[in-house]
């Protein structure tokens, strides 16, 4: 297990994420016998394993056809800096290492593919240029327009509209609009005069050289940094997968996905409309409709990994799209098919993109495909308020009943929750928790783990003495809805929270009643649940609530789409 | 009396030779009621459910007299882990250091190495071979810009499945950096490796990938093939590249 950070923050802004622990893909080898050696080997080679992601989205990202990056992509910028910094803690080689990135760009089906295949290309070199710091590159987006993708004094508007020092006032407060007006002219014109005078720059009012060049660092030292407010910068050769080899396309590290892997596609009557739009409300409804696909995707790849960008398949950003195409699925057409009546999200059904390539990254990143995992909270103590998690304890969890069932080992956290990657919808899951002194007060307490161990996290093997944890069988997508089975959909709820002595499915009548009784007594006065005997309703909703959906406070929970089931 | 030996997973002839007290996996793949078992068959990858024969031990008689020293040598089976190391590029890994926990002896102290001119990394195995622990292999490989780079890989010796078997051509996949799956379940997974196989190493850019390999279920039936039938080119490929 690579990875036992867990964090998952998703907004209308975009998305930053762990993905979820990829558990150790065991190789099977055949031994060769004497007389074989030479003819006979098993290969091995690595795989290419994404461990993190982030995603901007278009607005407020980005403005519609445009690299240009807004004000509003800054706070995920700064999301994905603190991930990155806790990644980069997690190497065990080199804790001042960050594990390298490569960014892609996405466009959506309106325009013709080479167009798109640019514009994509842009965003994504746009992305790129903030995190290593590049104005240069910016500065090649600014003077060279692609179509509606111009930068204008709209960008310079923008920029000076912020507050690029702590304190300092924005220099600008006009309209943005790239100044049209006689007025808005005037006023961009005072402010970069204003500004040009604050850095030491020649008073001309012009965005000339010199003055972009200081604007654009400062501006994206604004976008990108760190929850204190320091910069957050990235090495183009250490910390991205191409390591800068190829300079100028930036093969490898930025790609340009051009239209090819939508997250939504319309139902076939919406895109016929789509596709007749004359008006501007009607492209405006069109392009409302594709805007989720409009993103820019940063994938981060496990430490050490390195490829030549000469054998990567993407073509450069801003080039064509035959080499795309030649990536595409054997039925890429039928996945990007338009059905009657039927719209469709990769995020639900997993099968839109055409790029066979891309989707072996995007299909377990949070940042395309959403997320599943089991969620599994420990707590002591069944009388509220007194209950409380379980926290920061090692646990050891087998995910499935097979042979080599995927083991993930880590700790719970501040809510004793812990999250398991969803293999199957229906498993058996066995796990220890290194609890008994929680339970047992009088036990002595773990003895502190031998310093080897520290910082190793879940990437060391098995801990020690993990076979005297306390163990518990969860049997995964066994929990009934509600609305289903209501009496064993309650039995299972009471018995996970800690009522009853035998499994729920041999309760008997009385041993049932005695746990809805001894529940409703505990919670007496929460969620409009009384003392007395029955299930009734509000009992089993509270039952619900308490069991599958309620939000410890503090903090606020890292999931929120987790399956219904423990 | 000869016995049937029922295989079960991770099982390989020279173990099970080495269990019924042979020490060499031939006398007992070599005799005559294996042979529909033998014939194309690579005796180091069996199925589980296949069917093993074992033959009764025969007692070789050398009149030797009894006052001097004699010297007997039995011909025995040497085993080995024969491994290629590829990159993210495919390019063989040559001269790279490697570590190797082979068996229980290892852990403490990991046996040590170089790759040779080809990528290929060799080890003996102890004696006996049964059980094989799992094996640990760690490489380090120092790539063009000069940042070594650790890459570790768990093994289950003798856990290849045969070739014409939905999870024999998913084992090898897999070894090759193409995931394809934990298990025979994972259809959508595995159709990708596939395809990614065949873009890289069969059409080389030049085509399309044109249709989905058809895939039909795992039987018990050893002789039976499995998972892509529709495409020797790529059976024969994929056994070519990854070396067995």
């Amino acid at each position: 297990v690579a990875d036992p950070i867990f964090v998952v923050d998703i907004g209308p802004d975009g998305a930053v994420a762990t993905h979820p622990v990829r558990v150790v893909l065991h190789r099977a080898v055949a031994p060769v016998p004497q007389e074989n050696v030479g003819k006979e080997f098993n290969t091995l080679r690595p795989e290419l394993v994404a461990i993190a992601c982030m995603r901007l989205n278009e607005r407020p990202g980005f403005e519609f056809d445009s690299s240009f990056l807004g004000a509003g992509a800054a706070p995920r910028f700064t999301k994905f800096a603190e991930l990155m910094k806790k990644l980069r803690k997690h190497d065990p080689k080199n804790e001042d290492r960050f594990p390298p990135l490569s960014i892609f760009g996405h466009a959506d089906p309106t325009g013709d593919v080479a167009y798109n295949k640019k514009l994509s290309g842009r965003r994504a070199k746009s992305v790129y240029a903030v995190l290593v710091r590049d104005t240069k590159i910016w500065d090649d987006l600014y003077l060279k327009p692609h179509g509606g993708d111009r930068w204008t004094y709209k960008a310079i508007q923008s920029m000076l509209s912020v507050s690029l020092k702590t304190d300092e006032p924005p220099f600008y407060t006009g309209a943005i609009d790239g100044a049209k007006t006689k007025t808005t002219q005037d006023e961009t014109r005072e402010a970069l005069k204003k500004y040009q005078e604050a850095r030491g720059l020649p008073r001309t009012g012009f965005a000339n050289d010199g003055t972009r060049a200081k604007l654009f660092e400062e501006y994206m030292l604004f976008l990108c940094h760190d929850a204190d407010g320091q910069a957050f910068e990235l090495d183009p050769v250490k910390h991205f997968i191409a390591r800068n080899k190829d300079k100028k396309g930036l093969k490898g590290d930025v790609e340009g996905c051009a239209e090819f892997n939508p997250v939504f596609l319309p139902t076939k009557e919406d895109q016929d409309r789509f596709d007749k739009a004359k008006d501007d409300a009607a492209k405006e409804e069109r392009n409302a409709a594709f805007a989720e696909t409009r993103r820019v995707v940063v994938y981060v790849f496990r430490h050490d990994t390195e490829i030549d960008p000469k054998k990567w398949p993407c073509p450069v950003a801003e080039s064509g799209e035959a080499d795309c195409i030649k990536r595409f699925w054997s039925d890429a057409d039928q996945r990007i098919a338009r059905k009657p009546g039927e719209e469709r999200r990769f995020l639900e059904t997993r099968d839109t993109m055409q790029c066979r390539f891309y989707h072996a990254f995007a299909a377990p990143s949070p940042c395309e495909a959403g997320i599943r995992r089991w969620l599994v909270r420990f707590r002591v103590g069944f009388v509220l308020p007194s209950a409380v998690p379980i926290a920061n304890r090692r646990f050891v969890a087998t995910v499935g009943d097979v042979a080599f069932a995927p083991v993930v080992r880590g700790r719970t956290d501040d809510n004793g929750e812990i999250a398991l990657p969803v293999l199957d919808e229906h498993t058996t899951i066995e796990l220890k928790l290194d609890a008994w002194d929680v339970l047992f007060p009088s036990r002595p307490k773990p003895q502190p783990e031998p310093p080897e161990e520290q910082g190793k996290g879940a990437d060391s093997d098995a801990f020690p003495d993990e076979e005297k944890f306390m163990k518990f069988t969860l049997d995964a997508g066994a929990l009934e809805l509600v609305d289903a089975d209501k009496d064993a959909a309650a039995k299972q709820r009471l018995f996970n929270l800690g009522l009853g002595k035998n499994l729920p499915s041999e309760w008997k009548e009385e041993e049932f009643k005695e746990a809805v009784r001894d529940y409703r007594q505990s919670r007496d006065g929460k969620r409009g649940v009384t003392a007395g005997a029955a299930l009734d309703d509000t009992t089993l909703q509270s039952l619900r609530t308490e069991h599958d959906v309620e939000t410890p406070e503090p903090p606020p929970p890292p999931d929120q789409e987790s399956p219904e089931g423990s | 009396m000869a016995k049937t030996h029922v295989v079960k997973q991770g099982e390989h002839a020279t173990g099970i030779a080495e269990r019924y007290g042979f020490r060499d996996y031939k006398t007992v793949w070599e005799d005559g009621a294996n042979a529909a078992l033998a014939k194309n068959r690579n005796p180091h990858v069996l199925h589980p459910r296949d069917e093993v024969a074992v033959p009764d031990k025969v007692v070789k008689k050398v009149p030797k007299p009894t006052t001097e020293t004699h010297r007997f040598r039995i011909a025995t089976t040497k085993l080995f882990l024969r491994v290629k190391l590829r990159d993210f590029d495919f390019n063989e890994v040559k001269s790279a250091k490697y570590e190797v926990v082979i068996s229980a002896a290892d852990v403490k102290a990991p046996r040590k190495g170089s790759t040779d001119g080809s990528g290929i990394l060799k080890e003996e195995f102890d004696r006996p071979f049964e059980p094989i622990v799992d094996v640990e292999v760690r490489v380090t490989v120092v790539p063009g810009s000069g940042t070594p780079q650790d890459h570790k890989f768990d093994l289950r010796v003798g856990h290849l499945n045969p070739k014409h078997k939905l999870s024999g051509q998913q084992a090898r996949l897999n070894n090759l950096g193409y995931f394809a799956g934990f298990d025979v379940e994972d259809l959508q997974q595995f159709l990708w490796a596939v395809e990614e196989f065949q873009e890289d190493h069969i059409l080389l850019g030049k085509s399309k990938v044109k249709k989905t390999p058809k895939i039909i279920d795992e039987t018990d039936d050893p002789n039976t093939p499995t998972g892509v039938i529709d495409d020797a080119a790529f059976l024969e490929k994929l056994v070519e590249i990854h070396g067995c």
